[in-house]
């Protein structure tokens, strides 16, 4: 298991074991499984690839002067925002910043407030020609600075080159935006360079790992190049490891029971369709994403290299009802949604609009990701 | 080497109300108690015959006492009723000088009898007070070295004084043939009570045989006869010259509850008895905690184990009580962090046996590690402490186990909620022994009730367990120590997800931490000097688990060792001088995520690293005793120590300390010195810290002033200034490491800090039938962690501490005590904002200002009830100890919502009865 799901289950783990204490004091806390506002769920990070094969999944690591795409998945109570969506309602902007190794998440910005709105210069594009690496000198790309290629709801970056990139840096992508009919931008990403002791309710802010890699890739390719003192930087396992990619989640098949746990219908919504099914009945749902594509990864330790697994956690959320849990951790992945009010929802046996929603995100312990959603209206 | 101590015999002179005349034999030195006279006699009504006293008693002044630089001197007075059987009961002292001469007067007076006073012809009881005079015997001089080989006519020859008369023995009547015989024992304990006196007088003939439970004194008339006899060391005693028939037998023994049994006694027959007698509720000095003070702390808090067996809200529990003095910050949700005088928990060095142990309580606070009954000595100087104690920036607790019992086999088995507890001392040889056990059942108790559904697999619920082994021998004109102890925690559970077929490993939490601990501790006094020498092995064990992430395995062998010599030069002059040697190696695995700063979420790497090192901290250290009067006396002391690798640093810690006898019961006490301590090992560590990070460091001044008052009333008042410097800080920089690689620079020496406040104990001693204390502070500790940083409050800063507690014995073996604490609410740094991170899927909060908000102030209220049982042969100790009486929801922390955006309380514990049994043999 690698840091992000390993820094979420200590989180988890450690929120049980002072459950007795928390058990009564986290009543009436909003519910992190229900959507009762815009989210962001997740982004992930796209490397256009030209050479890859439509079969072959995604990558989420990129190597210097590749581009990425970054692509948010913003829900709210009524489903998924629509690229067009994000883009008119939050407006928002990106911003590029190099993370230190073993820097955590959210760091890189933070350990450079305060900063003016105007001292952040646009990311400049990276022109490979310009480069000779037989100098041992790069042109300098300025951190952090505001991506500005693509679209505002799908930003696209050219990786730069950098040294810290060969023993595990990364660039931190960060989305600020304000929530709809609330706030603005602007005034979000002024108060994030400030150092965010005044942040704003109004405002979103969502942080997404944009791996550059794989570190024994990119000193292969720095050696090859005629970079001196590699091997300052760390031995280069035999097998070169392949790029992280975004897992893919393969089916969605949603079981209908009655009160008598007898079933009455069963469907494969594709992401984003809308089924019919009966209130107070209970779903069953079953995804299955391919083991095949949980993927081994080299770490290096002080004699060598060892091979880590990547391990796939699924999180759930519901706009309306109750879920049997909020996680799973398994390729074939079960949930149980009971089509009844749940503790936080309003008054009524159908939901608002007698539409729910339900939201799955699936994640490989690195930075690949991958969604699907549906709706259920609910009839009496 | 001559034994050089003095023995000095006081005579105790006995003033009884409205008898001016000499009491017994013209005693050596005689002192009046004059209020005693003037107080009885003016409220003399007519018709009053006061007693007579009939005997006297010597008291001999404590060796150890008259060794003290200032040895204590003056009156003790003793407030009793004289009954009108005209043995003294209800006594207590009312003017204390010193708790061992306190208890030397009580005893004594305990041992005087009297003709009862009469109110017009018919005997009552007379409630006076007798004043005891304490006069310290001339100080010794040094051996001188080498030895004269022939007296020196030129010099006196300072010899010990002839030996005073003994005690004036009992007299029974030589003539009469023995009667009776028997022994005194104590009851529960059966130990012989030696100076019982056992007196004898006709019974009436009607009298049913057996123990008279309840008597009329008003009904008393001279008896016919009267025969008297004294228990010996061993408790034996014989009775001669009694009459015949049914006789009246009254066992009296100071600190003991009277009884009376009737026996027939048949003409030339002689009987054979056995009479057990309780401990009297009233009786203060049953284990009293003595406390040789020659090391003049500025602030030296010692408590009794008598007064931990009856402290509220502690469970019993000896190193829980020591969190209720001035200057320890109260810890969160009852925890065992002992955070003292502003400094943290890390900076405080807990001894055990000459020796640091590295945890205090069983899974962070629920029960020390150590047996509270095995406890000899606790002190508690939270700061200005002597050269003998280094690597540390804050307060010491230093505990000292006690020997076994030599008095017979003897044992108990302790039980409460959480564990049962069994101990098991008694004589070997010449030595003694003592053997401990503890272990938790929460591992067999919580699965059952732990619902199934809750989602946990507890393959390993919280389980602890402790032992200790303890061994003491003469040997060579001292003593030898063998100790072993050691404690066990460990933790394994899973929690199972709702939709998982079986428990996930990678859903697994597990802890291990343990050590094992074995000593030989040698001590020795050979005239003016005094030795220590004392080797220490210990081995560590900590381990912790979370999923399949991250693991955490620490294994340390620490070699320590420690040899002291002090010389009492002059009556004023001594000097201590010792070498301490402390170093450890440990192996450590670790593989887990980096940790980020405190903004940060998750982490792209991974460690996986092993690594392992060694470091020792050799230090000399000498402490001198100035006397510069009678009444004044400097402590300079110097601490010099080497940090080896990583550090390779040498530190040298001037310290001075001053001892100011203002007055007969006011002393003014201040010191400063420098302290410093090793960082933490992860701090200077390659892999994890930063190896150039040194030693931190502090300047620590205080002064104090102690009053002590009647009644056994002391007030303490300390205030204190500590500079800290060199202090490590999370540092965020990128930096050449040591080796020539870039990286971030993860701590550096770049705190400093500063910590002032004021220390008030107000304290009534266990003495009668009440004891208990008020302590406060007021106190502020602020840090500064870079040179461009504002100071900020430390994060457990806690502007007011008060801690009232107290106890109140009752009659039948009850006692009631409480507890009530009111405490600022500690620092606490706002959450106000947050980031979603996209990478992990959770939120990372965006921090206000550090510690720029505070919780609302603690209060709490816990009681304990007390009730014993004693038997002949064993005893039986029942009690409740509610912590919370009234609930109070104190919030410790807040609970945020997963975004962030909302928070509520989380309050520390709840109401918790606990009930506890213990039963003595």
């Amino acid at each position: 298991m690698s840091a992000p799901l390993a820094q979420r289950r200590a989180a988890f783990l450690a929120g049980l074991l002072s459950l007795p204490t928390l058990a009564a004091c986290g009543m009436g806390l909003p519910i992190e499984e229900r959507i009762a506002n815009t989210r962001p769920l997740a982004i992930r990070a796209e490397v256009d690839d030209p050479a890859a094969t439509d079969e072959a999944p995604v990558r989420a690591e990129a190597l210097p002067f590749e581009t990425a795409r970054m692509v948010p998945f913003i829900v709210d109570p009524e489903g998924a925002l629509t690229l067009d969506e994000v883009e008119t309602e939050l407006q928002p902007r990106w911003l590029a910043c190099n993370l230190a190794p073993i820097e955590g998440l959210g760091t890189c910005l933070a350990n450079r407030a305060p900063l003016d709105l105007d001292d952040v210069p646009a990311c400049p594009m990276v022109d490979f020609g310009s480069i000779d690496p037989s100098t041992g000198e790069f042109p300098e790309f300025p951190s952090p600075c505001e991506i500005t290629t693509g679209t505002p709801s799908q930003p696209e970056l050219t990786i730069p080159f950098d040294i810290a990139y060969l023993i595990g840096g990364d660039i931190e992508v960060t989305m600020v935006a304000h929530r709809p009919d609330a706030g603005n931008t602007d005034d979000c990403l002024e108060q994030l360079l400030q150092g965010g002791t005044q942040a704003d309710e109004r405002c979103l802010f969502v942080a997404q790992r944009l791996a550059v890699g794989p570190d024994a890739v990119l000193l292969d390719l720095a050696g090859q190049f005629g970079l001196e003192d590699i091997d300052e930087f760390g031995d280069i396992p035999e097998t070169l490891p392949d790029a992280d990619t975004n897992p893919r989640i393969q089916s969605f098949i949603v079981r209908e029971f009655d009160e008598d746990d007898n079933e009455v219908a069963v469907f494969e919504p594709m992401r984003g369709e809308v089924i019919t099914a009966q209130a107070g009945h209970r779903l069953d749902i079953e995804t299955i994403a391919p083991e095949d594509d949980l993927q081994t990864f080299p770490i290096r330790t002080d004699d060598g290299f060892t091979d880590e697994e990547e391990a796939y956690e699924g999180l759930w959320f519901t706009t309306w009802g109750s879920l049997l849990s909020g996680s799973s951790d398994d390729p074939l992945s079960l949930n149980s949604w009971d089509l009844v009010r749940g503790e936080q929802d309003e008054e009524g046996v159908l939901p608002p609009g007698e539409r729910a929603t339900m939201y799955y995100v699936l994640r490989d312990g690195r930075q690949g990701v991958d969604w699907w959603w549906f709706h259920v209206d609910v009839t009496q | 080497m001559r034994d050089r101590q003095h023995r000095t015999a006081l005579f105790l002179l006995a003033m009884a109300a409205g008898a001016a005349s000499s009491l017994g034999p013209t005693p050596a030195r005689a002192h009046a108690a004059p209020t005693t006279l003037a107080a009885v006699l003016a409220t003399q009504p007519e018709g009053l015959v006061p007693p007579e006293l009939l005997n006297s008693v010597t008291v001999e002044y404590p060796p150890a006492l008259a060794e003290q630089e200032a040895p204590p001197a003056g009156q003790v007075v003793v407030k009793l009723t004289i009954g009108t059987d005209g043995v003294p009961k209800d006594l207590s002292v009312e003017t204390s000088i010193d708790p061992e001469l306190d208890r030397l007067a009580v005893e004594g007076v305990a041992q005087l009898r009297w003709k009862p006073a009469t109110l017009n012809g018919d005997p009552v009881e007379i409630v006076t007070r007798l004043g005891i005079d304490f006069t310290p015997p001339p100080p010794p001089e040094p051996e001188p070295e080498p030895p004269p080989v022939e007296p020196d006519p030129a010099e006196p020859v300072v010899d010990a004084p002839p030996d005073e008369p003994d005690p004036v023995p009992e007299t029974p009547d030589a003539d009469g043939p023995v009667r009776m015989k028997g022994v005194i024992l104590e009851a529960g304990q059966r130990t012989p009570i030696s100076g019982a006196t056992i007196v004898v007088v006709p019974a009436d003939p009607d009298a049913k045989l057996g123990e008279i439970k309840k008597k009329d004194y008003a009904a008393e008339k001279e008896p016919a006869w009267q025969a008297q006899a004294s228990s010996d060391e061993e408790g034996r005693f014989e009775v001669r010259g009694t009459g015949s028939g049914k006789a009246r037998v009254i066992i009296l023994a100071p600190g003991y509850e009277r009884i009376e049994f009737v026996e027939a006694l048949y003409e030339g027959m002689e009987i054979d008895v056995k009479y057990y007698v309780s401990r009297s509720p009233t009786n203060p000095f049953r284990t009293v905690v003595e406390v040789e003070n020659r090391r003049e702390e500025v602030a030296k808090r010692t408590i009794s184990a008598a007064e931990i067996n009856v402290l509220p809200g502690t469970q019993g529990d000896a190193l829980k009580a020591v969190q209720n003095f001035p200057g320890v910050a109260r810890a969160p949700f009852g925890a065992g962090l002992l955070a003292i005088r502003g400094t943290g928990p890390n900076d405080s060095a807990v001894y055990l046996g000459y020796h640091e142990i590295p945890t205090l309580f069983h899974f962070g606070g629920l029960t020390s590690v150590f047996n509270s009954d095995i406890i000899e000595r606790i002190d508690f100087i939270p700061g200005n402490y002597d050269s003998r104690y280094g690597d540390a920036i804050g307060g010491i607790i230093d505990v000292e186990p006690r020997q076994g019992r030599r008095d017979g086999f003897h044992g108990y088995v302790d039980s409460d909620i959480f564990d049962t507890g069994i101990l098991f001392e008694g004589p070997i040889g010449e030595g003694s022994f003592a053997v401990s056990g503890r272990r938790s059942y929460i591992d067999f108790l919580l699965p059952v009730f732990l619902p199934d559904d809750a989602g946990l697999d507890l393959t390993v619920a919280p389980r602890y367990y402790d032992y200790q082994v303890l061994f003491d021998y003469p040997l060579g004109g001292g003593n030898l120590s063998i100790r072993g102890f050691g404690s066990d925690d460990r933790t394994r559970l899973v929690a199972a997800n709702p939709n998982d077929v079986e428990p996930d490993e990678r859903n697994r939490f597990e802890t291990s931490q343990y050590f094992h601990r074995a000593d030989i501790v040698y001590t020795k006094r050979d005239g003016p000097w005094s030795f220590l020498v004392t080797p220490s092995y210990r081995y560590d064990f900590f381990d912790l688990g979370i999923g399949d992430f991250l693991s955490f395995d620490l294994v340390t062998h620490n070699l320590n060792g420690r040899a002291e010599a002090r010389a009492q030069l002059t009556k004023r002059h001594a000097i201590t001088f010792g070498t301490e040697f402390q170093s450890y190696f440990f192996q450590v695995g670790v593989k887990a995520p980096p940790l980020p700063d405190s903004n940060g979420g998750s982490s792209n790497a991974v460690f996986d690293i092993d690594v392992d090192g060694y470091t020792a901290i050799p230090a000399l250290y000498t402490t001198g005793e100035i006397g510069v009067s009678d009444d004044f006396t400097f402590y300079p002391g110097v601490r010099i120590a080497y940090y080896s690798s990583p550090f390779q640093t040498a530190t040298f810690d001037p310290r001075l300390r001053f001892g100011w006898q203002l007055a007969d019961r006011t002393v003014l006490k201040g010191g400063s010195g420098i302290y410093s301590q090793a960082p933490q090992p992860v701090e200077a560590s390659n892999e994890f810290g930063n190896p150039r990070v040194g030693p931190e460091r502090a300047v620590q001044n205080s002064l104090g002033i102690s009053q002590t008052f009647d009644y056994g009333i002391e007030v303490d008042a300390t205030a204190f200034y500590n500079y800290l410097w060199d202090n490590i800080s999370e540092s965020a920089e990128t930096v050449e490491r040591p080796d020539g690689t870039i990286g971030p620079e993860n701590f550096a020496n770049s705190r400093i800090g500063r910590v002032y406040g004021l220390e008030i104990l107000a304290r009534k001693q266990l003495t009668g039938n009440v004891f208990g204390w008020i302590a406060y502070t007021l106190s502020r500790s602020e840090r500064r962690d870079t040179p461009s940083d504002e100071f900020r409050v430390f994060d457990l800063d806690q502007t007011h501490i008060l801690t009232l507690i107290g106890s109140y014995k009752l009659p039948k073996n009850w006692t009631v005590g409480a507890r009530f604490r009111l405490v600022s609410g500690n620092p606490n740094t706002p959450v106000v904002g947050s980031q979603y991170d996209a990478s992990g899927g959770f939120y990372i909060p965006i921090n206000g200002a550090i510690n720029s908000e505070r919780f609302p102030t603690f209060h709490q209220l816990d009681i304990r009830v007390d009730k014993a049982w004693i038997w002949k042969l064993a005893s039986l100790t029942l009690y409740l100890d509610v912590q919370n009486v009234y609930n109070a929801q104190n919030v410790e922390f807040w609970n945020y919502s997963f975004d962030f955006t909302q928070r509520s309380e989380i309050a520390s514990l709840p109401i918790i009865p606990s009930i506890g049994t213990k039963i003595e043999f």
